[in-house]
């Protein structure tokens, strides 16, 4: 009988920096079901931004043992906008800045990508509008930033509303939030989190990775695993996090060395 | 005792064998005054073919660049197919193939009053009409001895005169069309175009030309705008890909006179496209270029600016895009003479490479003689950036549409300043064009 495969499968996974051969995951093991929303807590240096650069595919990595699939598909063979197009999706610790590309060209430019690349017909411009103004009005974006190129002059928050419009958009099945919380004030914080629940759904995951526990009190994860030192540690419930709060790392930096 | 050193003797390359040759056989048969033409291939023989020990083409070596120099076109014919990428604009059109006016394909109505437009053989013709011809270049030392002026100075056939009376603004705009017959030829115009006082004009320059075809296209333009006109000027250069282009043009611009100009080079084996200007109290110029090099083919922008009189203000913002083994070359000066206190000029160029071979040579210079202004250069060579790039293919854009993305967005600073609608959406699409038969 087939095994059912779950939504993000990650075996024995190891990677290293391409450039000098550091090796940072050493085999990370991490099954994420659909509908489910896993947090990836962990001390500086353990990997967590690693883990979220391979799975979305970003060149400067080299995978050397282990797979990672999607709904059963190895992603790892795929480029970047191969794994979108699959599903993959990657918010951003620091959004980058992207003069002379309007952030709607940009947004319709990737949309349609995905599309095509799915077979899919292209959206018509103004279902396109109408989709784009419902979900900016959400996340209180306004027309200015629609309008202006991708991420230019806008402020850290601005910058992640962005990003979680841009998930709102392209309707990905995994979505990977890398540290989305660092430099948010809370009603940043707030307006982010929001926009993420609202796309909590049984067809997509989440996985959402940060180093404080205050970003999974707005976002609240059925798994929490703490990674260190390129492997998952521990994992348990959403105590776990709290647990963590008043404990801190220690304890894992220790276990895993 | 004393020994003798005969001076070195320089040996002439083949294209300069080819030049005089060509002086010596259809000289004496060019319209108008043979002295001056004389007196002009005497200037340019004096030098020869620059090479990389002449500072000004220091970059752009003609004596090794150019291998032979195709006879010069003897008349008009039929052009060979070129699509117009301005097609879509009502225009007046003046059409020249291989250098000569072609009055069949031409339309120079509807310019308005106040505007008038005659061929320069016409003129050598009559004698009558041709004052601003060779004006501006007699004027200024820097250009007159410069060799593509003079070589144009001698072999020009054709060219148009535009003058517009004071106040004058010309209804539509004028696109100057330069084709070529098809045939490998050498062609030689020269334009002036001069606005009155206060007067007003619009005008496209295109260059086209078929791929494999050795031709030398040499334009020399004369533009000079009285105290307070107002001019846009866009020149679209689209040779063939083993075409030679050279483009002057001369500029002055009298008191409180603006021109907003912009080039846009995307073809020829060799291009050199050079920008004389001086520069009036209170005028405004801004010169912009986006050039796309590729195979093996240089791309020369030469820019020498000098504020002339106070308080005038300069932009100038170059841009290139160069792959394989191509070379981009990037030379500007801005002269702040001594009266021009309050002088603003500001010059930018900014390269990317698109290939490992690919090469940008910049070489910005400020000459200031004045004591009160505000002048900045800056140059930089980047590639595509891995960072943009990645965030892009992580939203799902394949690679090749964000090398395409990134390319026109660098470029873009350059294009989206073209103030007409029509001519930015033609220039953005051949750009565009450009770009995907680098992916194919």
């Amino acid at each position: 009988m087939k095994r059912r495969c779950e939504m993000l499968e990650i075996n024995n996974l190891h990677a290293e920096i391409e450039a000098d051969g550091r090796e940072i995951l050493r085999g990370l093991n991490l099954t994420v079901k659909a509908g489910e929303v896993h947090a990836i807590m962990g001390p500086n240096g353990a990997g967590k931004s690693t883990l979220s650069h391979v799975l979305a595919g970003k060149p400067g990595y080299r995978v050397t043992d282990g797979s990672a699939t999607l709904d059963g598909v190895d992603i790892l063979a795929m480029d970047a906008a191969a794994r979108a197009a699959a599903g993959v999706f990657l918010a951003f610790q620091y959004p980058v800045e992207i003069p002379g590309v309007g952030n709607m060209t940009f947004l319709k430019a990737a949309l349609n990508a995905q599309r095509k690349a799915r077979g899919q017909e292209e959206m018509s411009t103004p279902d396109f509008m109408r989709l784009v103004r419902t979900e900016a009005g959400k996340l209180k974006i306004t027309q200015d930033m629609l309008k202006r190129p991708v991420n230019v002059g806008f402020s850290g928050g601005e910058k992640k509303r962005n990003e979680i419009l841009q998930m709102a958009i392209l309707q990905p099945k995994l979505c990977i939030l890398d540290e989305t919380d660092s430099g948010l004030d809370i009603d940043a914080l707030k307006v982010v989190s929001e926009g993420v629940n609202a796309q909590r759904s049984p067809d997509r995951a989440f996985v959402v990775i940060t180093h404080y526990q205050r970003l999974l009190d707005h976002i609240r994860p059925d798994v929490v695993h703490v990674l260190s030192k390129g492997r998952i540690v521990k994992t348990g419930g959403p105590e776990l996090a709290l647990e963590l709060e008043a404990n801190g790392y220690a304890e894992f930096a220790e276990a895993a060395a | 005792m004393t020994t003798v050193v005969p001076a070195p003797q320089r040996r002439k390359t083949r294209a300069e064998a080819d030049l005089e040759a060509a002086f010596g056989a259809i000289g004496g048969s060019l319209p108008g005054d043979f002295i001056a033409r004389a007196a002009a291939f005497a200037r340019f023989e004096e030098v020869g073919l620059p090479h990389r020990r002449v500072e000004p083409y220091h970059f752009t070596d003609l004596r090794s660049l150019l291998a032979a120099a195709p006879a010069p076109a003897e008349r008009l014919a039929a052009p060979a197919e070129a699509a117009n990428v301005f097609a879509g604009i009502d225009a007046a059109r003046a059409v020249f193939v291989d250098g000569f006016f072609a009055a069949d394909l031409s339309d120079l109505s509807g310019l308005g009053d106040g505007v008038s437009v005659t061929t320069v053989a016409a003129g050598l013709a009559t004698g009558e009409g041709l004052a601003a011809l060779g004006a501006r270049v007699a004027a200024d030392a820097a250009v007159s001895a410069d060799p593509l002026v003079a070589l144009a100075g001698a072999f020009f056939t054709d060219g148009l005169v535009l003058t517009l009376a004071p106040g004058a603004a010309m209804a539509r705009p004028l696109e100057i069309r330069h084709l070529s017959s098809g045939k490998a030829a050498s062609a030689f115009v020269r334009h002036a175009v001069t606005l009155g006082a206060g007067a007003a004009a619009d005008v496209l320059e295109s260059h086209d030309s078929p791929n494999g075809l050795d031709v030398h296209a040499h334009t020399l333009v004369e533009l000079t705008l009285g105290a307070g006109a107002k001019a846009t000027w866009l020149d679209h250069q689209a040779e063939g890909d083993a075409a030679a282009r050279f483009s002057t043009l001369a500029l002055d611009l009298a008191d409180e006179a603006a021109l907003d100009h912009s080039v846009v080079t995307l073809g020829a084996k060799l291009a050199r496209t050079q920008v004389f200007a001086r520069l009036g109290a209170k005028a405004d110029l801004t010169t912009r270029g986006a050039t796309l090099v590729k195979g093996r083919a240089h791309a020369d922008a030469t820019l020498v600016v000098t504020h002339a009189a106070p308080n005038a203000v300069s932009r100038e913002l170059y841009k290139s895009a160069i792959d394989d083994e191509a070379v981009s070359v990037f030379q500007g000066r801005i002269t702040v003479e001594k009266a021009a206190q309050g002088t603003d000029g500001r010059m930018q160029a900014h390269s990317v490479l698109l290939s490992d071979r690919a090469e940008a040579k910049a070489k910005p210079e400020l000459e200031i003689f004045a004591d009160d202004v505000a002048c900045a250069h800056g140059a930089t060579v980047s590639e595509i950036d891995d960072t943009l790039k990645f965030y892009l293919m992580s939203r799902g854009i394949p690679a090749a549409e964000t090398e395409k993305l990134l390319i026109r967005a660098f470029l873009g600073e350059v294009t989206d300043a073209i103030s007409s609608e029509a001519a930015r959406e033609a220039v953005e699409a051949e750009i565009d064009a450009w770009i995907d038969r680098r992916e194919g």
